[in-house]
């Protein structure tokens, strides 16, 4: 199989972008991220049927039920007189092979969208051809109407059987690169791409995974491929924390999450209105430019191996044209960190990390680990995290603050790494929190010679305020991960040694009172 | 593309164009009786009715493939016709509630159309019921019927 062509000559526009950030870790100042608009191929479109397939029946340990397998095809094509939008049978682009990615549409169990359900992501899989995919939406509605069980399992079926079935089809028709495969499904349908993962027995090399507000009825575990997950805030059908708790529960590798302020469930479709949920406080088009922006990057970054680091669409000031209308509140984990403390351990001895060092706190209310599992209607995860509290406000002694300290046994060479990342959150119901305010910290880094340097945590994130959720607990605490480069901790005091770190400690100096919990402290790429 | 795979796809697409004109067949018929019957075509934005209940004996393996759970053999299949049902991520939910007020859900739950669902209860309920369906907005339907 050939290789995708060099991505110089594949997608310019993005190198532009790209060598910025990968050579300095950001951008030069105005860069935007190139993905917010289309790429450089035309657009050719084809409706596609493959007869019958036998897929298990649902609730059944034996039964199988026929399946009409078609769908339509977006994939890269030669320009075609003036037409802007899909050329039907257009001529594959010169330039390929390209990757191959699935659309699996979420469940809309209603006249007229029944029979077309596949139809409803043209603003994200015609994108994705305009920038080198071949993008095959498949239609699910005949096990989307199962109720329960929910079908998850027969969706991941028929996922790979679209695989198998393009696989078939002569090579030279679409210029397919089925060594680089990515799936990516909206709501259930997003729950078959775990489930197509899971029972790849084929073994397709499904390489990277990206979700918009999926169901988690099976709580699968992804490990082992690279994972995007997009959730609204106002998503009134999905609003269970179902996409947090698979973005916590999934192996890095790497991972991220995206909180989208005031999206909904159905406005990642292009027309489907739902009026059991409530009204997005976004428009539709922005919902589309959030999936349109962040799922080609991520997918060009795993599939056609862009330069695209995947940490700037954690933080990157490149986001601007997406982030600056709309805030968007990110979580991100790479395999290749340094696990200061992940606050999992069985015993949650709130007085050890996971470095087997000393964590100790001064001045502070409370100091303890917990579950933030959705079980406890104050928070949305699937994970524990340390509880960290301090109240001020009646005055400390003159220079004294507040502080969380971790020691790293014998020292931690950080020289490897080119961020301190932390996710943390303030509980929306504790009354150390102030009302619509974020908390604010400093991260104070200490090496073996007793140098230090300290820098704020606002700087390069936040820890918001909760925002207002779908569904029927309209507060809940969501982690946010901040990513501060350690190179800025070598600009405060170029004497700090970054290759013999001995502690890092939270410095609660900047507010009177927070009850926080953080996660996943840790020196990252 | 094929021979083979053109002929493949070919023959699917006559299929499927015929599946659609029975299906628009069957919905000129059930139009017709529904405007002899009187009952006003309805939507999911008119939330659900139930006009009428069937139940029938049947020996229906089932394992919950979402929860888990033993291999059971399900032994009635309640139809339920009406208007306005709806499928997003969950539901419609199909709960049995008896004359005391106990209730329990549908273990399988198909939504065959906007205007039928086919539920099963748990094998072993019998008695008078009421059958309540909710759309996942939380608009519900209600009837009374015997298993």
């Amino acid at each position: 199989m050939r290789r995708a062509a060099p991505l110089a000559l594949l997608v310019p526009a993005l190198i532009a972008a790209a060598a910025a950030l990968a050579g300095a870790q950001e951008p030069a100042p105005g860069t935007t991220i190139a993905t917010f608009g289309p790429g450089r191929y035309a657009v050719g479109s084809a409706d596609w049927d493959f007869g019958t397939i036998d897929v298990s029946k649902p609730g059944s340990t034996s039964e199988t039920i026929a399946v009409q397998h078609f769908g339509t095809l977006r994939f890269p094509a030669q320009a075609v007189g003036t037409s802007r939008g899909p050329v039907p049978r257009a001529p594959v682009a010169r330039g390929g092979p390209f990757p191959f990615v699935v659309f699996s549409h979420g469940r809309f169990h209603e006249d007229p969208y029944i029979g077309h359900n596949h139809e409803q992501a043209s603003y994200l899989i015609e994108h994705l051809a305009s920038w080198g995919f071949v993008v095959a939406s498949v239609n699910l509605d005949v096990v989307g109407q199962y109720g329960q069980p929910a079908a998850i399992k027969q969706r991941g079926e028929i996922v790979l059987a679209t695989i198998a079935a393009f696989q078939q089809l002569d090579p030279a028709l679409y210029d397919i690169d089925f060594e680089h495969i990515g799936l990516v499904g909206h709501s259930r349908g997003g729950e078959g791409c775990l489930a197509a993962w899971k029972n790849n027995t084929a073994g397709y090399p499904i390489a990277a995974i990206a979700t918009i507000a999926l169901t988690n009825f099976q709580e699968q575990l992804l490990e082992g491929v690279p994972y995007l997950g997009l959730l609204g805030s106002k998503d009134g059908d999905v609003s269970n924390g179902w996409p947090i708790h698979v973005y916590d529960q999934a192996a890095p590798a790497p991972k991220l999450f995206e909180y989208i302020e005031g999206a909904n469930h159905f406005w990642f479709t292009d027309s489907i209105h739902y009026s059991g949920e409530g009204q997005a406080l976004i428009t539709r088009e922005q919902h589309h430019d959030v999936a349109r922006t962040y799922i080609t990057a991520f997918l060009l970054s795993t599939l056609h191996d862009a330069p695209l680091p995947l940490a700037e669409l954690a933080d990157g000031p490149s986001l601007t044209p997406v982030t600056g209308p709309i805030t968007i509140h990110p979580l991100y984990a790479t395999p290749d960190r340094l696990l200061v403390n992940h606050f999992e351990e069985a015993d949650a001895d709130p007085a050890l990390n996971s470095l087997g060092g000393s964590s100790v706190g001064e001045a502070l209310v409370t100091q303890s680990e917990e579950s933030l599992d959705n079980g406890a209607k104050t928070f949305f995860h699937r994970t524990h995290g340390g509880w960290i509290a301090y109240d001020s406000s009646a005055g400390l002694p003159a220079g004294t603050a507040p502080v969380y300290v971790e020691e790293l046994p014998g020292g931690a060479d950080a020289s490897g790494y080119t961020h301190l990342s932390l996710n943390a959150l303030q509980r929306w119901n504790a009354p150390l929190n102030t009302a619509d305010q974020s908390q604010d910290l400093h991260v104070v880094l200490v090496d073996g010679a007793g140098q230090s340097a300290q820098v704020a945590l606002s700087a390069w994130g936040t820890i918001p305020w909760p925002i207002t959720h779908g569904g029927s607990f309209p507060k809940k605490s969501v982690l946010r991960t901040t990513r501060i480069p350690l190179r800025e901790f070598s600009e405060v005091n170029a004497a700090l040694d970054v290759s013999d770190v001995r502690f890092v400690s939270l410095l609660f100096d900047s507010t009177p009172s927070a009850d926080l919990r953080i996660d996943d402290l840790s020196f990252t790429q | 593309m094929t021979d083979t795979d053109s002929n493949r796809r070919h023959r699917g697409l006559v299929a499927r164009r015929w599946m659609v004109a029975l299906a628009a067949l069957a919905l000129l018929v059930a139009g017709s009786l529904s405007a002899r019957a009187g009952v006003r075509g309805a939507g999911a934005a008119d939330g659900p009715r139930i006009a009428r209940v069937e139940a029938r004996a049947v020996s229906q393996p089932f394992v919950d493939e979402d929860a888990g759970g033993p291999a059971q053999v399900l032994d009635r299949e309640v139809t339920l016709d009406g208007s306005g049902f709806l499928g997003t991520s969950f539901g419609p939910f199909v709960r049995f509630v008896a004359s005391d007020g106990s209730r329990v859900d549908a273990v399988m739950v198909v939504l065959e159309s906007g205007g039928r669902i086919v539920a099963w209860p748990p094998a072993g309920l019998r008695g008078t019921y009421r059958v309540e369906v909710e759309n996942p907005d939380g608009r519900t339907a209600t009837a009374t019927f015997g298993l």
